[in-house]
């Protein structure tokens, strides 16, 4: 699945070397070993794990194809569908999101996917590259969830009445003799809600427009967005030095779940990234990028460097609150200190990729320091999204 | 290998000559590469290993984004990054991909020996032939770019074909397939340098780099690979690459005048003992008295 909501299957190319498993085989050996225990052994509260459905043509090694099928979703029972009045049987594979019930007649692993495997076959399967309408719409390559939508809320592409803005770039647009939304996309609206009816276009909020003032409901803070600084800072909140972080920031109470800060030392900034030579964190076993980036450093501006004496090609540690990191010094131009609030403050930086295990750590190599130990496990109260590219550290040679 | 079209030769019922008779629609090829656009990812460096078949191997961190400090012999291309601040102090990192320029006047091809060693295709490409190499080294020395590299096991130089074999079956350096940017270019020379100096226009009109340039050296009557630079006056700061490349003048009077005036000597030499046993005869050993109680 892409960033544009397109479902691309594909076929494996080799068989999986030596005794590596598929994620799917993995998962499934390890649920029927536990559900053998807990029919031996029995134990609190097992309905879930004894009654799960589990009717894949091999439970040990879950064919993709029937998972796709699954998420999709079927008839459990036959039934009418009380729009369409269209009788589906039971087995038959779902056409979409509207033919599900909430009376136990259908299941569907998740709702969205709902119309990707229908009785046709998969549609993710699909490799159309006819592009009738000229705009990279691409309608029947691939599936794009919901329902082939491609362009989401397009009913904002037109006026009031259902005209298109742009007279080169129609998306969808209504049709009074149909009396339907019609066009290059499928429209992502109620199809006969005519433009006088003055359906909003943004569907998923009640109220059918977008928002700048948030109810509380929607969000975990607002109702504006707000500034705050990371959980970690060296300078004071500049719009409101007593309020410096967000107030339903997510936080976790282990004992790894400490903080650190500048007046306890850890003056300098730290940020985490990536570098385009890997792949998130498998390409440590693979010679070809091993080669081109063989061991993890630490990028440190000159002046820091000259600062506490460091080298390039020395070997340093970070020091967080939590944990400590070793790896080589990159001193680079690169990254420049800076003079927040009349201070001088340095920022360094992790490239991630470091492990346990990989080429260059079973060698003995490097020191098999991990990053995410380093920065803290503070999210985001909406998106959860960590807070590992702004926190704090000390920076001492090895 | 012809890269043009069907030319004909003669032509039924036809009254005159036959239309581009003894012409020829062969063109050089050439690589661009456009320095502000690449991002040094490495790419071009691991597809030139895979389709040449050599390992991967064990480097070392050295405070650098370069993956080692040199090309090699199984090693034909790699991105040099340099950290540069101008004297305003203006930072720039900038990365060249570096490998064999194929000069239209290879100093490699001058100054080798070896029948055979080096051969030159009508379409640009200066190839290594290493059946033939006698492994002198003489190519390192006439090369301005410092790119063929000795192995000391095989005794044999190596260095960029241009992926020779790909563009001799229609298809692209195995290094411009791999290229996610798009900065690397293939085509004919012309194209090429139109596209270059689009660019280069391009970057000096509507960008802060008014010394944008295309580095085609005429030292060495221009190269198949060239590159847009973002100061084209100071190439040396991407990696070294040298402002005004020639042949070295030693390898031009040594391959060229040197020889000539080798010859006419020997030839002077064999002309003036004939001409002086003609003038002056055999040397004539002369009868002396014998000198009584003298030396024998």
């Amino acid at each position: 699945m892409n960033s544009a909501r397109w479902l691309q299957w594909k076929w494996a190319a080799v068989p999986t070397p030596g005794d590596c498993k598929l994620d799917q085989e993995i998962l499934a050996r390890i649920f029927l070993g536990v559900r053998d225990l807990y029919k031996k052994e029995g134990g609190k509260f097992p309905d879930p794990i004894l009654n799960l459905t589990w009717n894949y043509t091999d439970p040990k090694n879950p064919p993709l194809q029937d998972l796709a099928k699954e998420l999709n979703g079927r008839a459990v029972t036959d039934f009418t569908d009380s729009a369409t009045q269209q009788m589906v049987k039971a087995g038959q594979q779902l056409a979409g999101y509207a033919f599900l019930r909430d009376d136990g007649a259908t299941s569907s692993g998740n709702w969205i996917w709902c119309g990707s495997w229908t009785e046709a076959g998969s549609l993710a399967q699909r490799r159309g590259t006819d592009d009738p309408s000229g705009l990279g719409v691409y309608p029947n390559w691939g599936w794009a969830w919901p329902m082939n939508r491609r362009v989401l809320y397009n009913r904002a592409s037109c006026d009031l009445n259902g005209k298109p803005w742009d007279a080169d770039r129609r998306q969808i647009w209504w049709n009074e003799d149909l009396k339907r939304w019609v066009g290059n996309d499928v429209p992502d609206f109620k199809p006969d809600s005519a433009p006088k009816d003055r359906l909003g276009p943004f569907i998923m909020n009640p109220e059918g427009v977008g928002r700048l003032f948030v109810p509380l409901a929607g969000m975990a803070d607002g109702p504006f967005p707000e500034h705050y600084e990371p959980f970690e800072s060296p300078v004071a909140n500049p719009l409101h030095p007593k309020q410096q972080n967000n107030p339903v920031v997510k936080k976790y109470t282990t004992d790894m779940d400490k903080y650190g800060t500048s007046a306890e030392g850890y003056s300098i900034i730290c940020t985490t990234y990536r570098l385009t030579e890997h792949y998130h964190y498998w390409t440590k076993n693979n010679p070809m990028n091993v080669q081109l980036v063989p061991e993890m450093f630490v990028e440190i501006p000159v002046e820091l460097a000259s600062d506490l004496g460091i080298k390039g090609g020395e070997r340093v540690k970070v020091t967080s609150a939590r944990a400590t990191y070793l790896a080589k010094a990159m001193v680079t131009r690169r990254i420049r200190p800076m003079t927040i609030d009349g201070k001088k403050i340095y920022q360094i930086g992790l490239p991630i990729h470091q492990g346990f295990r990989g080429i260059q750590e079973d060698a003995g190599r490097v020191p098999r320091s991990i990053a995410n130990l380093l920065s803290p496990t503070v999210t985001d109260p909406n998106a959860y999204t960590p807070e590992f590219k702004g926190f704090l550290v000390k920076l001492e040679k090895a | 290998m012809a890269n043009g079209p069907l030319q004909i030769k003669a032509i039924s019922g036809h009254a005159g000559t036959v239309p581009g008779k003894n012409t020829s629609r062969d063109y050089d090829v050439c690589k661009l590469v456009d320095v502000t656009t690449c991002i040094g990812c490495k790419a071009c460096e691991v597809a030139c290993l895979e389709w040449n078949g050599y390992p991967f191997r064990e480097t070392v961190f050295d405070n650098t984004y370069q993956t080692m400090p040199d090309t090699a012999w199984n090693y034909y291309n790699l991105i040099r990054f340099n950290e540069f601040t101008d004297a305003d102090g203006n930072f720039s990192w900038l990365m060249r991909k570096d490998q064999c320029m194929h000069c239209a006047d290879p100093g490699c091809l001058r100054a080798c020996p070896a029948d055979g060693a080096i051969v030159q295709y009508t379409n640009g490409i200066v190839d290594f032939q290493q059946d033939n190499c006698i492994g002198c080294q003489y190519c390192v020395t006439g090369c301005p770019f410092n790119i063929p590299k000795f192995n000391t096991t095989t005794k044999k130089v190596y260095k960029c074909t241009l992926c020779s074999d790909r563009v001799g079956a229609g298809l692209e350096p195995a290094c411009i397939k791999a290229c996610p940017t798009g900065c690397l270019h293939f085509g004919s020379k012309d194209d090429m340098k139109d596209l270059a100096e689009t660019r280069a226009a391009q970057l000096r009109e509507h960008t802060s780099h008014k010394d944008a340039g295309v580095y085609d050296p005429p030292g060495v009557s221009g190269t198949h690979v060239i590159y847009v630079l973002h100061d084209i006056n100071h190439p040396e700061r991407y990696g070294g690459l040298p402002k005004d490349p020639h042949v070295p003048w030693m390898v031009r009077i040594w391959k060229g005048p040197l020889k000539w005036a080798g010859n006419f000597a020997m030839a002077a030499g064999i002309i003036g003992v004939a001409a002086h046993y003609l003038r002056f005869g055999p040397k004539e050993v002369e009868t002396e008295p014998v000198e009584k109680g003298g030396e024998q």
